[in-house]
């Protein structure tokens, strides 16, 4: 059995739960597989931290919840302090916005950086940088795969398609590059 | 108006949304309540949702005239539901007991957090699984469905419409804060093969002379509406078949014997439990809603060590389905029961245990992990 424990983590605004949202219907309506999400977030509406347990495989879940993820995805210092203050490190790779995250405490873990933020910020508006993360995080992984993912984006915003395409398509961009350095 | 509701089909969904589009499904049409975390999702889609289908939201002043208002719409024959959590759920006792004594539908839903009073509003709690029974005062039997999933809020709501309509009384639906925040897959059948129960209503005209609303010929009385016509009298007073107050030791064990037989007699077609790998099992994990999510991967980790571990999951909490938990340990050694509380259902497992039985308690807001299910396996195994 695959099991995959991704966690996404940053704060209140930046899409953390949409992202999660994306993924988990991305793994069940389009790849058939099992997944559930849970949510936690801090008591503010915005600039709180927020995070989004995303379980999936390929059998049936049964422990539905997070103990330590095999992924991180870190898009706010918070994020990665109190993930660390949690369970020091995930177990296989850590994805963060470079611009955003300091990760000069993370040792001896794969690690791969992709400026989201500062990337969504040049198509316009910051609010899609979750969405250039999914990318980056699809192209590293291969967990959910591209079109799986698009579709989803689609149906979710479907008034807002191009923009989102083209930053999931940079977040590919970015994750191919840092990958041949 | 079957177009406006969630079309049969596969969505990705939280669980809190999957419980309000199934009542939606299983025909209620009104919803009164206060918001409350953790679960103030289904108030809110259901103030969105409602108007679309026809139906009316009214968010009240608190939660026990919400239940009151739940209980009149339903006496006007509408499918009525609420939904709240620890506090509001004690806030609904009153109503929750007129509701049974006056043998009102109606579906309640109470998403347990961490107790007791304030308690830790956004955490998972499982301490409320006594007080769904015992929490009003005086006697009655209570129907408690309680779901592990997101598919089970959906399915387990239109059950919980379902008996409340053929028992005609409140029945509860005994959520916790991780299966209603939580998003996963759920199936919407197609809808002729889901079953929708309506409450069976009077056979004769309201002009026949010496009509009894609550005739003890029945075991679940036809009920007669309000604005049907018929004479009818509601109070929460012990009353006799015509619906009036009446001060005698018959009537009163009448009426009482009454609201706990119409259940008691029909509890083995009201249980619902799940068997997981219990044959051959000598310890068996007795689990209910989320704390049965980590038990499962337990027991088969427990299994690829060479325990004999099984599980069985309660699905109606209420009526116990005490036969079932009792044959369950004449095979057994140990009974174990995990639940995040300080030990409730424990109690009525050893009232009809066979053997040995162990709780797992305890209250951190947490769902236990299955290492520390299967510690506790391998350490009653010895």
């Amino acid at each position: 059995m695959v099991r995959w424990n991704i966690s996404l983590f940053g704060s209140g605004g930046q899409g953390i739960i949409r992202g999660g949202q994306i993924l988990g219907e991305a793994a069940v309506l389009e790849e058939g597989k099992d997944a559930v999400l849970t949510i936690a977030y801090g008591p503010e509406q915005v600039g709180g931290w927020s995070r989004a347990d995303v379980v999936m495989s390929d059998e049936p879940i049964d422990f539905p919840l997070i103990t330590k993820p095999d992924i991180l995805i870190v898009m706010s210092q918070e994020g990665l302090d109190r993930s660390w203050k949690e369970y020091r490190e995930p177990k296989k790779l850590l994805i963060y916005d470079s611009e955003l995250v300091n990760v000069s405490r993370v040792k001896e873990i794969k690690m791969v950086g992709i400026p989201a933020t500062k990337i969504a910020e040049q198509l316009g508006i910051r609010i899609v940088a979750n969405i250039v993360m999914l990318g980056a995080f699809s192209e590293i992984t291969g967990i959910v795969k591209r079109e799986s993912l698009l579709k989803v984006i689609g149906r979710k915003f479907p008034k807002a398609l191009e923009l989102n395409e083209r930053a999931f398509m940079e977040g590919v961009r970015h994750a191919k590059e840092s990958m041949t350095i | 108006m079957t177009e406006r509701l969630l079309p049969p089909g596969k969505y990705f969904i939280q669980g809190n949304i999957a419980c309000a589009e199934a009542a939606l499904i299983a025909g209620c049409r009104f919803f009164a309540g206060y918001p409350i975390t953790p679960s103030s999702e289904i108030l809110e889609w259901m103030s969105y949702r409602l108007p679309q289908v026809g139906g009316y939201f009214i968010q009240m002043e608190d939660e026990i005239a919400s239940i009151m208002a739940v209980l009149g719409a339903s006496n006007a024959g509408i499918k009525s539901m609420t939904a709240t959590s620890g506090p509001g759920f004690s806030l609904m006792q009153e109503g929750i007991g007129f509701g049974m004594m006056t043998e009102t539908p109606c579906v309640v839903v109470n998403v347990q957090r961490g107790g007791p009073s304030t308690g830790i509003p956004t955490l998972v709690g499982q301490g409320d699984v006594m007080q769904a029974k015992w929490g009003s005062h005086g006697d009655y039997e209570a129907i408690v469905y309680v779901p592990n999933s997101v598919q089970e809020m959906f399915d387990l709501t239109i059950k919980a419409f379902n008996a409340s309509e053929e028992y005609r009384q409140p029945v509860i639906l005994l959520a916790d804060q991780v299966v209603s925040h939580m998003y996963g897959p759920l199936v919407i059948p197609p809808y002729e093969e889901i079953k929708i129960v309506n409450r069976k209503l009077p056979c004769v005209p309201p002009s026949i002379p010496d009509f009894k609303p609550f005739d003890a010929r029945y075991e679940v009385p036809p009920m007669a509406l309000a604005g049907m016509g018929y004479r009818v009298h509601v109070t929460g007073l012990t009353h006799d078949e015509r619906g009036y107050p009446h001060y005698t030791h018959e009537v009163s064990t009448w009426c009482v014997q009454h609201l706990v037989s119409k259940v008691r007699n029909n509890a083995k077609k009201i249980w619902e439990v799940e068997r997981f790998m219990l044959e051959g099992a000598d310890i068996v994990v007795i689990t209910y809603g989320i704390t049965s999510r980590p038990s499962y991967q337990a027991v088969k980790m427990a299994r690829s060590e060479g325990i004999k571990a099984g599980m069985l999951r309660l699905i109606t909490l209420w009526p116990f389905p005490d036969e079932i938990v009792k044959k369950v340990s004449e095979q057994a050694k140990v009974l174990v029961v995990p639940e995040i509380n300080m030990g409730q259902m424990i109690h009525p497992v050893k009232e009809v245990a066979e053997c040995i039985v162990v709780g797992l308690s305890w209250a951190p807001g947490a769902v236990p992990t299955p290492d520390i299910i299967l510690d506790m396996i391998r350490s009653v195994s010895r």
